[in-house]
């Protein structure tokens, strides 16, 4: 499983980015849907962009391809970033529409 | 044919409206490949290196300005106290060095046969007001040199795209190191090219 997944990861190169803002971990989580596109809801990015499955990626022999990856917890995040960033200092940037929510 | 490289900075201005994807997808969808990406607060002196720091191309710049200006009847001396074309494209480069440092920028380097024709065609006039519909400028902005000017300003434009083969490589070299660009294979490349 851990091989098929790592293969999986290195079929060509893969952007990492970092989201900020109110509750980030759960909106990102819900707008890429349920792990598994074939079950993920319709809207969610999983759902619109793949049917793949677990019998699918079985009969394959290969891990489901979920295509996008979102930490899972805040906790999840803190690691993940630092794992993948390490001590790269974020760009500090204000964006006129930030307040809309947040006053 | 060879390929090309181009790259495209989407602006503070396409940053701080939340549409870099917007921007970023409709390069990917033409087919272009994507072999670099970066988030980056730019410095001065990049910004200097990117822009020519030679005589002709701050006259070109100036003599442009000076046109623009004369076809409105404005009088160029008020803005910038001087009508000497190379000494306005200086004050030009300026706005520009500010500009780009009014929060990061997202930088692109794409690949494909005749990539610098596609960028320039996709990315449209740099002034947005006179841009065609369907391209990046024309949908995603409205700027006008006559607001750029009565507000002292460089013209907003949202995109920077490379405008000769020669200027992708320079540009690329200068953003980018070697071990941030990729060569890999795009799924459908089999279907585009008969490869």
């Amino acid at each position: 499983m851990y091989e098929r997944l790592i293969k999986y990861w290195m079929e060509g190169p893969i952007i990492v980015m970092v989201w900020q803002g109110p509750n980030a971990v759960l909106v990102a989580r819900k707008l890429r849907g349920q792990t598994i596109p074939a079950l993920a809801d319709a809207g969610s990015l999983l759902a619109q962009f793949s049917f793949d499955s677990s019998p699918l990626s079985a009969s394959l022999n290969r891990v489901v391809k979920t295509f996008i990856h979102a930490s899972g917890s805040v906790d999840e995040a803190k690691r993940e970033i630092k794992y993948w960033f390490g001590e790269t200092k974020f760009k500090d940037y204000e964006r006129e529409v930030d307040n809309l929510y947040l006053i | 044919m060879q390929k090309q490289k181009a790259l495209l900075i989407i602006k503070p201005d396409g940053v701080q409206r939340g549409i870099i994807g917007k921007i970023i997808a409709r390069f990917e969808t033409v087919g272009l490949k994507i072999i670099g990406l970066k988030f980056e607060m730019t410095t001065s002196d990049k910004i200097i290196a990117h822009y020519p720091e030679t005589e002709a191309w701050f006259k070109k710049v100036g003599e442009r300005t000076l046109t623009n200006y004369a076809k409105k009847g404005l009088d160029a001396k008020i803005v910038f106290k001087t009508d000497d074309a190379i000494s306005i494209g200086k004050i030009v480069k300026g706005w520009l060095i500010k500009y780009f440092q009014e929060s990061p920028v997202f930088m692109v380097v794409v690949e494909g046969y005749d990539c610098i024709e596609i960028v320039r065609k996709l990315s449209g006039n740099t002034i947005p007001v006179l841009a065609a519909p369907g391209t990046v400028r024309g949908d995603l902005s409205h700027d006008t040199i006559d607001l750029a000017n009565e507000q002292n300003r460089p013209l907003r434009n949202i995109i920077h795209a490379s405008d000769t083969p020669e200027d992708g490589e320079k540009e690329v070299n200068l953003w980018f190191t070697k071990e941030e660009l990729f060569s890999y294979k795009l799924a459908g490349e089999k279907f585009m090219y008969s490869i």
